[in-house]
């Protein structure tokens, strides 16, 4: 089986999206062929070999932070670029399966689904088949937990539905997700918050911000400066 | 009352729905329209450093996405008007929304059962929403579920939020529809 993996984090390699492609690989297994597009905030514009080779593939994973509620722009752009292609000159094969794994810092992995809603109007708008999607709440966590054993423990449940999406790409050329799976971390909402805030107070500090200028209201000033 | 429009008039369709619009917004007190055909901002990198290096101010070289963060932060209304792609905004509108991270705070709290960020100034501006030119009613419906997402985060489920121009019709035809909608919505 050939995959194609596009890892829709302007981060890159340093992303949460990142981690969740290279847990997919794992769950896959030896034996199939990756193709990893990761660096598309670089990719403004596409070269047609890249978007070529994706659409020679037999399964496509689009992974993706979650931006206001739906696909960040950069991926947008991208994307668009990959049905432009297949409307212009049919290269992107038909019956091409289309996966999502969205992922967002927030608590509750429903953040996610009108993201993946989003994918499906995409897979629908240029011929290609939506076979399922993952939404994955407390993002932050993929990066961190980095474990010999993902299947049990606090990234059980994120682990089971990686492991749905993997049986499903290598099942077969028909086989797609019964349904679009919302899931999160097995830790607490307040322990995540906790979390969370510890860890956005510590990069602050690496920078040298002061706790009373992290709440800094800059705008303001700014109207004042302007009235 | 302050209200924002994010267009693009570059398209016909947006160009007709922003000049009934703007005509509410005026009426309803101070207004301003955003162009977004005018530059395609630099996309937002995540990197977070509008909350942990300049709180509150994008790290990015100063563009229109600045520019539109400078002019929206205080408005009671954003109002924008797209064409439909996919159940979301267009892309140079997305550009352009993607870049009010910097209004936010990184720290949790619970809203309406689910965790959300907390606003930097004291409120968030009710995101409503006018498209056109969806490809399917698929498209539409999904454009209600994500414009209703976003006022989500400021605990504004606001059902009647969104306006669709309907497949095939005709938005110069719908535009006073259109601004009645507006109406109701800024005197609610």
């Amino acid at each position: 089986m050939r995959v194609a993996a596009i890892n829709g984090s302007p981060r890159g390699e340093s992303s949460n999206s990142r981690a969740l492609i290279a847990a997919l690989q794992g769950v896959v297994g030896k034996g199939h062929e990756w193709l990893i597009v990761s660096q598309i905030q670089q990719e403004r514009n596409p070269n047609d070999s890249i978007l070529d080779t994706i659409s020679t593939c037999d399964a496509l994973v689009v992974v993706f932070p979650v931006y206001m509620d739906a696909l960040p722009a950069s991926l947008m752009r991208f994307l668009g670029r990959y049905a432009a292609r297949a409307a212009r000159a049919g290269a992107v094969r038909r019956g091409q399966r289309v996966f999502a794994m969205a992922n967002c810092g927030f608590y509750e992995g429903e953040h996610c689904a009108v993201s993946l809603e989003i994918m499906q109007r995409y897979c629908e708008s240029c011929g290609l088949i939506w076979a399922g999607g993952v939404g994955v709440g407390t993002g932050e966590m993929l990066r961190q937990r980095k474990t010999r054993r993902p299947e049990s423990g606090p990234g059980k449940p994120v682990h089971r539905a990686v492991k749905a999406i993997a049986n499903a790409i290598v099942t077969g050329a028909d086989a797609k997700l019964a349904g679009n799976i919302l899931t999160q971390h097995g830790v607490s909402w307040s322990r995540y918050r906790a979390s969370g805030d510890r860890e956005w107070k510590s990069r602050m500090r690496a920078n040298k911000i002061k706790q009373k200028d992290a709440l800094a209201r800059p705008l303001t000033a700014l109207s004042k400066t302007r009235s | 009352m302050k209200t924002v429009l994010l267009y693009d008039s570059g398209d016909e369709d947006a160009r007709v729905l922003h000049q009934a619009l703007r005509a509410v917004a005026n009426r309803a007190g101070e207004a301003y329209s955003f162009d977004v055909s005018r530059e395609l901002p630099a996309s937002c990198m995540g990197c977070f450093g509008c909350w942990t290096k300049t709180p509150g101010l994008c790290v990015l070289p100063r563009d229109g996405g600045t520019l539109y963060v400078e002019k929206s932060w205080d408005a009671d209304y954003i109002v924008t008007i797209s064409r439909i792609l996919w159940g979301a905004f267009s892309m140079p509108i997305k550009a352009y929304t993607d870049r009010l991270i910097p209004t936010m705070l990184p720290g949790f709290k619970r809203l309406n059962g689910m965790m959300r960020h907390r606003p930097r100034y004291d409120r968030i501006p009710v995101l409503l929403s006018c498209g056109y030119g969806a490809a399917s009613p698929a498209e539409e419906k999904t454009f209600n579920d994500f414009s209703r997402a976003q006022r989500d985060q400021g605990g504004v489920a606001r059902e009647t939020g969104s306006f669709v121009i309907p497949r095939g019709a005709s938005s110069q035809a719908l535009s006073g529809e259109c601004a009645k909608w507006l109406g109701k919505e800024l005197a609610r």
